[in-house]
């Protein structure tokens, strides 16, 4: 799990083009949307992208789960969840 | 100014009253009614009117009266538009695929790529008649999500309401997340996407790209939804070719490509469906209805 966290972190950084701070700075309990990182609809498309293809898995395969993306601890569990079921 | 529905005629009440007259109407009186009613808009509308000639000007080149000409035959095309929701929303496949005047409308390139099982965007424009476009995407017997903003306005409300069915929904891009996720979940489950692609919701994700050879913002979103989704990208268009009368114009279905670098991949692609655009608007730029400075309002800076 924690190296999902991690993982989702520089995936987060790189996605959205982050400059002016690095994974590091990010906490796990960072709030995904409505928080600082002001992720927007398009920004969402963009981090499912990204952790698809680096995961291998498909994030979404149902309705929208809104709590899957309140944080990154969050996310990373859902991803969690998803990498265990694919193996 | 930045949306065509913005001009003062745009109420529940003028449109009732139009639906209303146009119903009563046969229609072969209707073509030389609209004669009136777009010359009537068209010196009514002076801001309207303005901004439809620099767009114009930009196109084609052309001033005076060549210029003025053309800025009314996008009136009169904006006449067609609105009497067709008198006809197409609750139009038959049978109706619509009449109202067609050319068989071939891209209907195998379509089924081809809904065959692969991943969906299509269909990458549009506010040229011609864009509702007529969604409706007859549903003939392939996918349903159709047509990805708009609509605004808080009753009378745009009462426009999004006539063209909703079964088949064809309309996502509201104000939803945000969950309407983003909504436009992949219906390509997966192999739907058919429908984007403005000459609209800029979303200023942070547009880029600039050479529009007949003057920047202009075009929107990123439906090449990234592209890439996650891995549906093609079809440009298209449908033009009207006489009064309810159209013609379909489909260009290659564009597929991001996969150099590792997702954002120049994006570019490209947007690139090559905006020089589709461009191609379609050299001939037919008496239907661009887009009633506002185009370069002035799509500009990233």
């Amino acid at each position: 799990m924690e190296n999902i966290q991690q993982e989702l972190k520089l995936i987060i950084i790189k996605g959205l083009r982050i400059k002016d701070r690095g994974p590091e700075s990010l906490q796990d309990n960072q709030p995904l949307l409505g928080g600082d990182l002001e992720i927007d609809s398009i920004d969402i498309l963009q981090l499912i992208l990204e952790i698809e293809r680096h995961f291998g898995i498909k994030l979404v395969d149902g309705e929208f789960d809104k709590a899957a993306w309140e944080s990154i601890n969050t996310l990373a569990a859902t991803v969690e969840d998803k990498v265990t079921a694919k193996v | 100014m930045t949306r065509w529905y913005q001009h003062r005629f745009h109420t529940v009440s003028t449109l009732r009253l139009m639906f209303w007259a146009v119903a009563r109407v046969p229609l072969f009186a209707q073509p030389p009614i609209a004669v009136v009613t777009a010359l009537v808009f068209c010196y009514m509308l002076k801001r309207e009117r303005k901004a439809v000639s620099r767009n114009l000007r930009q196109i084609t080149g052309s001033s005076g009266l060549a210029l003025l000409w053309k800025v009314y035959r996008v009136f009169y095309t904006f006449s067609d538009l609105m009497v067709s929701y008198c006809y197409v929303p609750q139009a038959t496949h049978a109706q619509l695929l009449s109202m067609l005047m050319d068989d071939e409308y891209g209907a195998a390139t379509i089924a081809k790529y809904l065959a692969a099982g991943k969906g299509l965007i269909l990458w549009t424009a506010h040229l011609g008649n864009p509702e007529f476009a969604s409706r007859i995407l549903e003939v392939h017997g996918r349903p159709v999500n047509v990805a708009r903003v609509v605004e808080d306005q009753p009378a745009e409300k009462m426009l999004r309401d006539k063209m909703v069915s079964e088949r064809l929904r309309v996502v509201d891009l104000r939803a945000g997340a969950s309407a983003t996720i909504e436009l992949l979940q219906a390509l997966r489950r192999n739907e058919i996407v429908a984007i403005q692609g000459d609209r800029v919701y979303n200023p942070r994700h547009s880029i600039d790209v050479s529009f007949f050879s003057k920047p202009a913002a075009f929107p990123l979103g439906p090449f990234l939804l592209s890439q996650v989704s891995g549906a093609p990208v079809m440009p298209g268009i449908v033009i009207r070719q006489g009064w309810l009368r159209y013609r379909m114009l489909g260009g290659d279905p564009i597929l991001p490509g996969d150099s590792g670098d997702l954002e120049a991949d994006q570019r490209a692609a947007l690139t090559q469906a905006v020089r589709f655009l461009e191609a379609q608007l050299s001939v037919h730029y008496d239907q661009w209805i887009n009633f506002f400075d185009f370069w002035r309002v799509n500009a990233t800076d």
